[in-house]
């Protein structure tokens, strides 16, 4: 598995067949292809928890109205968000992306922001065949609040060369802002082992 | 203790409602940190704050009454900020509704919110607070709270039941027809003509023979004979200016949006009669009509052709078919006359239509020629389609075209038109289960939505790069 540099990111964004092309759109400056590298911004929409309305977060149960305890904020240009010290919030990159079969990619902090504390995703790998906006799972590990704006340059994707794969149709295809999953909700093979590893679930 | 004086009560009680409007003003700070819905706030805290002004300077128990009900009304300022401009109103339909406004409407704010009701509208707000200013605070001109406001703050209101839609949201392309076909119908007024038409009207109607003998029948003195038939006129009139309004409006739509103005109205067109004669209240012309004119203003402005001709790229094939064969469905629909028997079955209408007939082409000029450069057209429809029909099929926004680093946005219009093109698709698709197809078309009303606000911020964020040079 091999990273793939600037020559093939070009070659793959202008790819005449639509399903080997890679699209990241939009690409607002020719500049964010770097080296080996893709750099993303920051988007518009932004979930946060109100702890207030959740006792805890248990995989072993199933989740249920989940918007009781997400928070939606949505902002304009210009606006800031305040990320504070050891607060977790998602966020989503501006840029859409689809990756062809042939196209693995995993999202990592640039690492500007890294020195400021700022984390941006913990869950990094991007599937071949993926299509959305990729959530990122934003924490402030520093000691001072960050203002984020929409538009900022706060990701890279990496790209790397996959083989044989089958298309990603998770719950994050098609996304087109964060997804805020919880840990009782199940993709169908976690539901085929549910009773090996789970308690028995009453009420 | 004093005696209860009904005077204090009234006034204590303006200012605890005032206070506590103040304060519900205050609770939408979170969500709207400026924009219109943050004017509106600063318009009405400003309206509360010349209440408070006034409410110690009188005795008048009346006058106090007024404040209670100018404070009611100005509490219907909450309804329209619900949710206004928040996460429960798509971010692109605002951009793409600024972006129409911005050239229609020049110095206009927009305030877009969601209603509970199945119903697109756009109002003008500020006819509303002037005349509270003027009656209620018999505030001047020159009075700062009217001073400051704005042009024009549009109320625009779309069914929430619908946010995701961006599909059927064309429909604020006849929305914004509106103001544009009252322009019409009021200069056209002013003109000596005018008058000279309503005496023609007058004439028809007298020598109408159904209307003629209802005239004769209860119509009994002269004075009740005309009574009457200054009644028949006026409603007459009426019956002319909402056919106008509402079939000027439609040509706005496609104007605006092209062909997927059409699509949009097939909701609300096919789920009621195609026939039904306009009626009191509302006066709405027949659907078969309305969809008539504007499936022929399609087929005028070349975008079937265009549909016809494009280019497609291969596997792409059964958009072309799926959306001639809504053509063909149309132009069945169209070739039948039933509303046309309608029309001719009430003597009163058949009269108004008549002089419909006559003005109806110089509506839709005058509203080619407002819209001017506003209007999309089949060319740019023919060049982009396919592009963009091509990315949706992958599952990528309809947000820009050429090829990679040349990339430049699509306008707008082509990112719906490609979208319903897609759906239209997906609905034509019997090998699909009915929750298949379901599915398919939300994704298609996502991709549609993340292209229009991408295309928008694009062109925004060039238009930037220009003026930085």
């Amino acid at each position: 598995m091999s990273v793939i540099g600037k020559g093939g990111i070009d070659e793959l964004l202008s790819a005449p067949d639509p399903q080997n092309r890679l699209f990241i759109t939009p690409m607002l400056h020719p500049m964010q292809v770097g080296g080996a590298s893709i750099d993303v911004r920051l988007g518009f929409d932004f979930v946060t928890v109100k702890r207030g309305n959740i006792g805890l977060l248990d995989s072993a149960k199933p989740v249920g109205q989940r918007e009781r305890f997400r928070t939606s904020h949505h902002l304009n240009i210009k606006e800031g968000f305040y990320l504070h010290p050891n607060e977790m919030a998602l966020g989503s990159t501006l840029e859409y992306i689809r990756l062809p079969l042939s196209v693995a990619a995993y999202v990592t902090s640039r690492s500007k922001w890294g020195r400021l504390g700022l984390v941006i995703a913990t869950a990094t790998a991007i599937h071949p065949g993926f299509a959305g906006t990729i959530t990122l799972e934003l924490v402030n590990h520093g000691n001072v609040p960050i203002v984020l704006y929409p538009g900022d340059r706060l990701a890279q994707l990496i790209l790397n060369d996959a083989r044989q794969a089958v298309a990603y149709s998770g719950p994050l295809a098609k996304q087109t802002g964060p997804y805020p999953a919880a840990p009782g909700e199940t993709t169908q093979a976690d539901d085929d082992d549910r009773e090996f590893w789970y308690p028995p679930q009453t009420g | 203790m004093n005696p209860f004086n009904e005077e204090e009560f009234l006034r204590d009680k303006a200012r605890a409602l005032s206070s506590g409007l103040f304060i519900r003003l205050d609770e939408f700070v979170n969500d709207f940190p400026g924009g219109a819905p943050g004017d509106l706030i600063t318009l009405v805290k400003s309206f509360l704050k010349e209440i408070d002004s006034q409410l110690d300077s009188t005795s008048n128990k009346k006058v106090l009454w007024g404040y209670f009900y100018l404070i009611e009304e100005l509490s219907r300022s909450l309804d329209w900020l619900d949710n206004a401009h928040t996460a429960q109103t798509p971010r692109g339909l605002v951009q793409l509704l600024e972006e129409i406004a911005s050239t229609l409407h020049p110095d206009s704010k927009l305030l877009v919110a969601p209603t509970r009701e199945i119903n697109y509208s756009i109002i003008d707000l500020i006819p509303y607070y002037i005349e509270l200013a003027e009656d209620s605070l018999s505030a001047k001109s020159s009075h700062p709270l009217l001073a400051s406001l704005p042009k024009q703050l549009y109320l625009v209101r779309f069914p929430r039941v619908e946010r995701e839609n961006i599909l059927n949201h064309a429909t604020f392309g006849h929305e914004f027809g509106h103001p544009i076909a009252d322009e019409f119908i009021e200069a056209q007024e002013q003109k000596p003509e005018y008058a000279r038409r309503l005496e023609r009207l007058a004439q028809s109607i007298q020598s109408d023979d159904d209307l003629k003998l209802e005239l004769e029948e209860e119509g009994g003195d002269e004075v009740t004979r005309s009574k009457l038939l200054t009644g028949l006129v006026d409603q007459a009139r009426e019956i002319y200016r909402r056919a106008l309004e509402e079939l000027a409006s439609d040509c706005v739509g496609v104007c605006l949006f092209g062909p997927s103005a059409l699509f949009a109205s097939l909701d609300s067109h096919l789920q009621s009669s195609l026939d039904e004669a306009p009626s009191d209240p509302e006066y709405y012309p027949p659907s078969r009509f309305r969809l008539r004119l504007m499936t022929q203003m399609v087929r005028d402005q070349g975008y079937i052709d265009a549909m016809t001709a494009m280019s497609l790229p291969p596997g792409l094939e059964d958009v072309r078919a799926a959306v001639l064969n809504l053509f063909r469905y149309l132009d069945g629909i169209a070739a039948n006359t039933a509303d046309e028997d309608s029309l001719q079955n009430d003597p009163l209408v058949r009269i108004a239509y008549d002089w419909v007939r006559e003005t109806l082409s110089q509506a839709i000029q005058h509203a080619k020629d407002r819209l001017s450069s506003m209007c999309y057209s089949s060319s740019v429809a023919q060049s982009e389609l396919p592009t963009l029909l091509e990315r949706i099929a992958v599952d990528v926004p309809p947000n820009e075209v050429g090829q990679w680093p040349k990339l430049r946005p699509a306008n707008w219009r082509s990112a719906i038109l490609a979208s319903w093109l897609t759906a239209i698709t997906a609905s034509s698709d019997t090998a699909r289960t009915a929750a298949e197809r379901a599915k398919r078309i939300k994704t298609i009303q996502k991709l549609a939505l993340k292209g229009i606000e991408y295309a928008l911020l694009q062109r925004k964020y060039l238009n930037f790069k220009q003026h930085q040079g």
